[in-house]
């Protein structure tokens, strides 16, 4: 038996970055043999707290699931009610839910690469990229008006407009920074630490993903073809009109997953500029009704940062009677779990990062040898110390 | 040609609502029903495996004393996305597991049975203190309508 | 007399660089990555020696965000025992001091301040990287006062 306690978000059920959430590695030696996680530290109940708000003040809890992918929040909440009252956003809306979806993504995969490149004890690296994200913010803060917190979709459409200028603005700085992240991915591409902490470790093979039911960049790197961008056909945002192409990855590796969002976030770019340079005109909101009828019923399905989100509702007239939100860290915390068995104790935080969660949370680990019976905490620290010795014998 | 309509009124009542499909089927036949997708999905794609398993979501429905079930589908192959609905009684709900056709069924249904208090029978591992925090009684299921702290 | 200057020393170390953890008691990740852009390139309070440490008994300056749920609040009161003295709590983010959006929530056990000692409050959802910045070097301050 084995205890790994590790901060670990959680919203309803949302394990990401920086929260207490609590794994249990089961280890035999060096490798581990199983793995049970514990999600219950940052449960709030925000799943009860929206059936008491109305939708307009749901709005405000739904972007408070989680703090880093919150637009993806927002859109998937402001779907399901849209698709129970029966409305749709205006052509313009559509487009700005696009860019702002998207500059989310790329800020996002940012934070995953520099986490994943400080895990691999690359600090330099991981200083860039931060660098890099707060320029990113800054372009996010110029469009919608926040630095993380948005709301910026409402129900009918969206909250203010994009101008000419900020739309140059955009264009230039993603431009610019087009070139940097090409430089990052030859990076992780071809520097031989990144490859020897990255290639063939985790490894997922494609039916057991589909099985276990991964989603987004971390099912992608497996080669399951599946993004909710291109596959579902929805009428609040225009993902339908907006080019993309759909990365997916055969290596099913750590690496494969961090390279496939290196690629997606050039991937982000493009849509950006090409949503920007296509944006219809027209109004960005029509008045929407305070109520959906009763027993109506509406499903937000969303491509988050981290794969697929679903929002479920069923309405009550001015609020819901249920509302259910799967996110999509809760969809892949099973699979991750089971993508560290077989591997090393020195290889948890690099499998651990892989799909996107979080990395203080690596504070405290507690080992269990399953032979011996004894315990040990180890810090993260030690962990990355372990990683050295094992690379340096 | 693959007919989605037509093995979906095998499994249960079948409507077509907006972009997506809803099969209800009663409780017992829930575990059927899914390997008859499993099954399908396998016979259009590749592997048996080719079937997405989303969610479940658990409606509490103090009025009709059920607690109705959906559960979340999504074929790989043409991307069609099925609901399948059923309905356990309120005062002893209890559902066979998925898990062993879905493994990735294992959380969701903790999940539930966590909120809500559905028995999944044939589940590995069913924990209470899952979600809700560990001063909660054995008994309290925060998403029960008639719950109150 | 060794021990009063060696103490002095200690606590001019600390208040000029004091050595954070943070503590996520429910927070949605806003205020986290805040926090974490407040300590990185852009602002850099590494390069006076303020930086973020894993464990509680290396730590001067105990930063909290979020609603404390049922199941942090004793890791929290744990965690500020475990912190060595003189020490210093900063709660981040609207949740933190009130409980926000989250008020209401069924699992929420109460506000930072109930549970132990809040130096400083940093009011937003989530406060700028500019703002916490600010109420670490006042915490830093205070730690010399102590």
């Amino acid at each position: 038996m084995s205890t790994f306690t590790m901060l670990l978000p959680f919203g309803p059920q949302h394990p990401m970055l920086h929260e207490p959430a609590h794994f249990k590695f089961e280890v035999d030696g060096e490798t581990v043999v199983n793995v049970t996680p514990y999600l219950n530290y940052v449960h709030r109940g925000i799943e009860k707290l929206l059936e008491n708000r109305t939708y307009v003040q749901g709005l405000y809890v739904a972007a408070r699931v989680c703090g880093i992918c919150n637009p993806s929040h927002t859109n998937a909440f402001v779907a399901a009610i849209e698709e129970a009252m029966g409305i749709e956003p205006p052509p313009r809306a559509k487009y700005l839910r696009v860019v702002t979806q998207e500059i989310h993504r790329i800020q996002s995969h940012l934070i995953l690469l520099a986490v994943a490149a400080e895990e691999m004890g690359f600090n330099s690296l991981f200083m860039l990229i931060w660098r890099d994200r707060e320029r990113i913010l800054r372009l996010i803060e110029g469009i919608t008006g926040g630095r993380v917190m948005q709301s910026y979709d409402r129900i009918g459409g969206v909250y203010r407009d994009i101008n000419d200028v900020l739309a140059e603005r955009v264009i230039k700085e993603l431009s610019e920074m087009r070139e940097r992240i090409i430089q990052y991915r030859k990076v992780f591409s071809e520097d031989p630490i990144v490859r020897r902490r990255t290639v063939d470790i985790g490894v997922l093979r494609t039916a057991e993903m589909v099985r276990l039911g991964g989603v987004g960049p971390f099912a992608r790197a497996s080669a399951v073809d599946y993004d909710v961008r291109r596959d579902h056909k929805s009428i609040h945002v225009a993902y339908d009109e907006v080019p993309f192409n759909v990365i997916t990855r055969d290596e099913c590796d750590v690496w494969a997953r961090l390279i496939a969002r290196v690629d997606e976030v050039l991937e982000c770019i493009n849509m950006i500029e090409y949503a920007l340079k296509h944006m219809p005109s027209g109004p960005i909101r029509y008045r929407a009704p305070r109520a959906a009828p009763k027993g109506a019923e509406g499903i937000g399905r969303v491509e988050a940062p981290r794969g697929e989100l679903i929002h479920h509702t069923i309405s009550d007239g001015q609020r819901p009677y249920r509302h259910r939100i799967r996110t999509p860290s809760f969809a892949n915390v099973f699979p991750a779990a089971k993508a560290h068995i077989g591997y090393s104790i020195a290889d948890i935080p690099m499998i651990y990062v892989s799909w996107d969660p979080c990395f203080s949370c690596l504070a405290r680990v507690t080992i269990v040898d399953v032979k011996s019976g004894t315990a040990k905490i180890v810090s993260g620290d030690e962990l990355r110390k372990e990683a050295r010795r094992r690379w340096e014998k | 040609m693959w007919d989605l309509q037509s093995l979906l009124s095998q499994i249960g009542e079948v409507r077509r609502v907006g972009w997506r499909w809803e099969v209800r089927v009663p409780p017992e036949k829930i575990s059927d029903s899914v390997s008859k997708l499993l099954k399908a999905a396998g016979m259009m794609a590749s592997g048996p495996q080719d079937l997405h398993f989303a969610t479940i979501v658990g409606i509490d429905k103090p009025d009709a004393g059920e607690i109705e079930l959906v559960y979340h589908f999504m074929f790989h192959k043409n991307k069609e996305y099925v609901l399948i609905r059923t309905s356990v009684k309120r005062d002893n709900p209890e559902v066979a597991s998925i898990t062993s056709v879905i493994p990735g069924a294992e959380m969701n249904e903790n999940e539930v049975y966590d909120l809500l208090g559905v028995r999944f029978i044939g589940h590995p591992n069913l924990r209470k203190p899952f979600m809700t925090p560990e001063n909660f009684r054995s008994d309290e299921f925060p998403l029960r309508k008639d719950w109150r702290r | 007399m060794g021990g009063t200057f060696s103490l002095s020393l200690a606590r001019w170390a600390r208040s000029s660089s004091p050595w954070l953890l943070h503590f996520n008691a429910g927070a949605c990740n806003g205020c986290d990555i805040e926090v974490l852009s407040a300590i990185c390139p852009n602002y850099d309070p590494e390069r006076v020696g303020v930086l973020l440490k894993p464990s509680p008994r290396h730590a001067d300056v105990l930063v909290v965000t979020g609603i404390v749920t049922n199941q942090t609040k004793d890791r929290l009161i744990r965690i500020y025992e475990q912190m060595p003295e003189p020490k210093a709590v900063v709660a981040v983010g609207t949740c933190a001091i009130s409980g926000g959006v989250f008020h209401d929530a069924y699992n929420r056990a109460g506000s930072v301040k109930d549970f132990v000692p809040v130096l400083m409050e940093v009011p937003g959802c989530p406060p700028r990287p500019e703002k916490i910045v600010e109420a670490l070097a006042i915490a830093a301050s205070k730690l010399r006062e102590v």
